[in-house]
Parts: structure tokens; C-alpha cells; sequence
């Protein structure tokens, strides 16, 4: 069952600078789609539209062509409904560093639980699972960069969304983290969520995406399962690596360009 | 809504302690020396019975809803919390009303309690056996000019931290237009022939003072309106995250 249609879209940004002035485009005549229950990985290098394609799905922007269906609604009509069904977890952390973890969550869970009681409970069963609870009381600002990453997760989860958006999850965490981050992801997986991520980890991309489109200045550069994509690669480069790893996919497609 | 509303409100309130506790712990209570203790004693009877607290009410109001509004939306953009706020299930008007609404308790709240400590020095010093208050129509012009004042700097103030890309240039914009909006009538007047100075002066003389005070609280209440519709229609949540 299609739980996530992103049809032909464009999204262009104008541009005022010193040196620059007119559109870019972001995302250029995209489509995708994502079953119901799936980890979809967007994979793409920095600048890439990664994140304009989570904004646009999330309702934040505006396509300017194209259509998108979220759990068959539209996410700029249908907002307050389709905002129950998912959580976000941007690039940044979206956390109040002068509150602590407790207020972080009690703040998300006041604005989608009803009772003070279901909002307790369910804040408790989140600390607990983002193994948080002994320092609940401390201030975001003084957390370091894993646990913030693990309390924003936890706080996309605490309305139990039916889908995650999370846009580079990792970013900046080190490899414990980023491993606990990943069992979080599989075990979301595991309770029929679906889960798209966006990443420039090839490692983290291979290890939970079932699976994947590879985009570049907003286009569409491959698609498909981890496997599909690195037998895509031409015979000569398997002679060269007996098998290439999803790093060399990823640079094949996109380049060695550095992109900011 | 308004359950949203307090839940924005609720959230506000618990940042600005947070803020207030920590490194700014001080300027509340300079704040409240100053205006509830120090210059109350010294002027004495004059602090509750002239119309100058009224001045000083929607100027209090005013001044310490600057200090936190540019914060409103700009704070929100430099601490990467906009996206997931705007991305929540709140409506637009809920999170405008719920930031200027805080501001606006804030303001007024401090001006109040420091008007009330104010009553001490001066029924200490200068009451002379009786009770010193506010009379009942400079009470009421209080809680007018000083609503209208916070009103004004809070829909002014989140009118531009939704554009700011960070609190200090929300802070600066707002500093400047704060200073035109209070000095702009004062070197204005000033600039006036003597001829229309005395003709004012004379107008004024000749009106009751409460409809003076009314008339300014009036035309305060309705720039906060008109700033508050622009704020309203200027909200468009796809523009704050692409700026």
C-alpha cells in the first residue's frame, strides 16, 4: 500500500544576492513512492534537495508542479489532519536548549495528547526508551550532541506518528550513537512505521534502507534496493572491487565534485 | 484554539524564566529598584496622583516587551526550532497570539508589580498617618496605557522577528523603530511654529484630561490592531522556512 506519493514535483527558490540573483531550482520534476511499513533512504550530497523534499512533504513548502498524496491526503490542504500521522526530526536540533528534556517533551506531548496523565506516561515511556530518564531534569544545552540527536527522536515519536521523517539522524554523532540511533529506526520499522531518511552515510544508508533514491541538484539519479543499485555498476568496475560498496554507487552517480 | 494558545504561552513562559534565571537575573530585579523603590521615594506623593505614571506605565510596558519579543521568531529561526514548531499541528494564529500574548503578561506583569512595590516607599516615607493610592481613574489609565504599550511593542516586535534571520538584527530593527516611534513626535512638536505649539498647548488645556488619556489609549489600541493584522497576514509559514 502507497503510504507516500511525490509526483513530477518542482521546487524552485529565488535567490537575492550580491552575486546572485534569480531561481534555483531544488527539486526538479521528482516522483517517488513509499509503501506502507518501508525505511526509504534519500541519499544525495550536500545541497542536493534532501531536505527540500522532507519540507515538502511535511507541508512546509509549496510545490510549484506536481502533486503529493501523504497517507492519500494532501499535505498543504489537509495539514492539521496529516500532522497527527508524522513526526519530524530535521537536520538541527529541534529542542529548546534553555528547557530541560522533561519540558521538551512535555511541550510536544501538550500539543497532541489529551490528559496531563496520558502526557506523563507517555513522556516517562520516551525518556526511557531513548535511555534518557536519569537526565531528564538537565538542560538541552548541556547535552552533548548524541543525546540531543536521541531526544529529538524520542520527541517525533512521543504522538506515535505512522510515519518518521529524518533528515540526516546521525549528523554529527558519534559511532555508539549512531548504532543506538539505528536499532530506534529498525525498531520503528519493526512496529510497521514507515521511515524516510535522508543521508550523505553510505554505511548507515546500506544498513537500514530497504529501499533507495539517489538525488543530485534535485534530480533523480537512481533508485532502487541496495543490491539493485550496486549491480547497476558496469562489469569493469567489478572486475576492479569484487564487490563495490555502496560509497563507490554513490560516488559514481554523483561525482567527486565538492558541492559547497 | 485557546488551549493552543496557552500551550504556546505555556512554553514561552517556561524559555523567558529560563532566560530570566540565568544570565539576565539582574535586570528584573534592577528594573523593579528603580521604578518600584527608587524613584517612588523620591518623588513621593506626586508618583500616585500625577498623570507621569501613566506615561511611565505604557513606557515601562513597552520598554520590557522589547527586550524579549525580538526573540519571538528570530529565536526561534537561530535555534533551529521554527521547522518543527511550524511543522506541528498549531495553527498559525495560535503560535502568533500565543508569543505576543506571553510578551504581553510579561510587560505587563512587571510594570504592575513594581507600580504596586512602588506604594511602599511612598506610603512610608510620605504617608503621613493615611493610605496612599492610585485614584481610581489613574488605576484605570495604568492598566490602559500600559496594555496599549505592550500591545504595541509586542505586535510591532513580532511583526519584525518573523522576518529577522537573527535576534539581533530583530533587536536592532526594533531598537530603531522604537526610538523613531518615541522621538519622532517629541522633535516634531519641537519643530513646530510657536504660533501652532501654543494652539496645541491651548487644545489640550481646554480638554478634559481623561478624554486626553482615553483618545491615547484609543489611538494606541488601534496601531496595535493595525499591527497585529499585518503580523497576521504576513505569517506564511512556507516563507518562514524558505527565508
Amino acid at each position: 500500500m502507497k503510504c507516500i506519493d511525490f509526483n513530477g514535483i518542482t521546487k524552485q527558490y529565488f535567490v537575492k544576492g550580491k552575486h546572485s540573483n534569480g531561481k534555483i531550482t531544488a527539486v526538479d520534476n521528482l516522483s517517488f513512492s513509499i509503501e506502507k511499513g518501508e525505511i526509504f533512504g534519500l541519499l544525495g550530497p550536500n545541497g542536493s534537495g534532501k531536505t527540500t523534499v522532507v519540507n515538502l512533504l511535511t507541508g512546509l513548502l509549496v510545490p510549484d508542479k506536481g502533486k503529493i498524496r501523504v497517507l492519500g491526503l494532501d499535505p498543504l490542504r489537509d495539514w492539521k489532519r496529516l500532522r497527527y500521522s508524522f513526526g519530524l526530526v530535521p537536520q538541527e536540533s529541534p529542542l529548546y536548549p534553555e528547557l530541560n528534556a522533561y519540558q521538551n517533551l512535555e511541550f510536544q506531548g501538550a500539543l497532541y495528547l489529551k490528559s496531563l496523565k496520558e502526557i506523563k506516561d507517555r513522556v516517562e515511556h520516551i525518556l526511557e526508551l531513548v535511555e534518557l530518564k536519569n537526565r531528564a531534569s538537565e538542560k538541552i544545552k548541556n547535552y552533548s550532541g548524541g543525546m540531543k540527536r536521541r531526544l529529538a527522536i524520542g520527541k517525533a515519536l512521543l504522538h506515535e506518528p505512522e510515519i518518521i521523517f529524518l533528515d540526516e539522524p546521525t549528523l554529527g554523532v558519534d559511532v555508539q550513537g549512531s548504532h543506538r540511533i539505528w536499532d530506534y529506526i529498525k525498531m520503528l520499522a519493526r512496529q510497521g512505521k514507515t521511515v524516510l531518511v535522508t543521508t550523505n552515510v553510505m554505511s548507515e544508508a546500506e544498513y537500514l534502507c530497504g529501499r533507495l533514491l539517489i538525488i543530485d541538484s534535485g534530480n533523480k539519479i537512481a533508485e532502487g534496493t541496495v543490491d539493485q543499485l550496486k549491480s547497476s555498476l558496469g562489469k569493469e568496475e567489478i572486475i576492479i572491487r569484487k564487490k563495490p560498496s555502496l560509497d563507490d554507487v554513490f560516488l559514481h552517480y554523483t561525482g567527486r565534485t565538492l558541492r559547497d | 484554539m485557546i488551549s493552543d494558545i496557552l500551550t504556546v504561552m505555556w512554553k514561552e513562559g517556561k524559555e523567558i524564566m529560563a532566560y530570566l534565571s540565568g544570565r539576565s537575573k539582574l535586570s528584573p530585579l534592577i528594573f523593579v529598584s528603580v521604578f518600584g523603590l527608587f524613584l517612588p521615594f523620591q518623588m513621593g506623593k506626586i508618583w500616585v496622583e500625577s498623570p507621569m505614571v501613566l506615561v511611565y506605565s505604557g513606557w515601562a510596558a513597552l520598554f520590557l516587551v522589547n527586550s524579549i519579543i525580538a526573540d519571538s521568531f528570530a529565536g526561534e529561526r537561530e535555534r533551529y526550532t521554527l521547522e518543527t514548531l511550524l511543522a506541528s499541528r498549531l495553527s498559525d494564529r495560535s503560535i502568533l497570539f500565543g508569543k505576543i500574548l506571553v510578551a504581553v503578561v510579561y510587560g505587563c506583569g512587571m510594570t504592575w508589580l513594581s507600580l504596586l512595590i512602588a506604594l511602599v516607599p511612598v506610603n512610608l516615607m510620605h504617608g503621613q498617618g493615611g493610605l496612599l493610592l492610585y485614584p481610581l481613574t489613574v488605576g484605570s489609565g495604568i492598566v490602559g496605557f500600559s496594555l496599549a504599550g505592550a500591545g504595541l511593542a509586542a505586535s510591532a516586535g513580532v511583526l519584525i522577528s518573523l522576518r529577522a534571520a537573527t535576534v539581533r538584527q530583530a533587536q536592532q530593527t526594533l531598537s530603531i523603530t522604537t526610538m523613531l516611534l518615541l522621538f519622532v513626535p517629541v522633535f516634531g512638536v519641537q519643530a513646530l511654529p510657536y504660533g501652532w505649539k501654543a494652539r496645541i498647548v491651548e487644545a489640550l488645556t481646554a480638554v478634559d484630561a481623561t478624554r486626553v488619556v482615553i483618545a491615547a489609549i484609543g489611538l494606541l489600541v488601534l496601531l496595535d490592531i493595525g499591527l497585529l493584522a499585518i503580523a497576521m497576514a504576513r505569517f506564511k509559514r512556507s516563507r518562514l522556512i524558505s527565508d
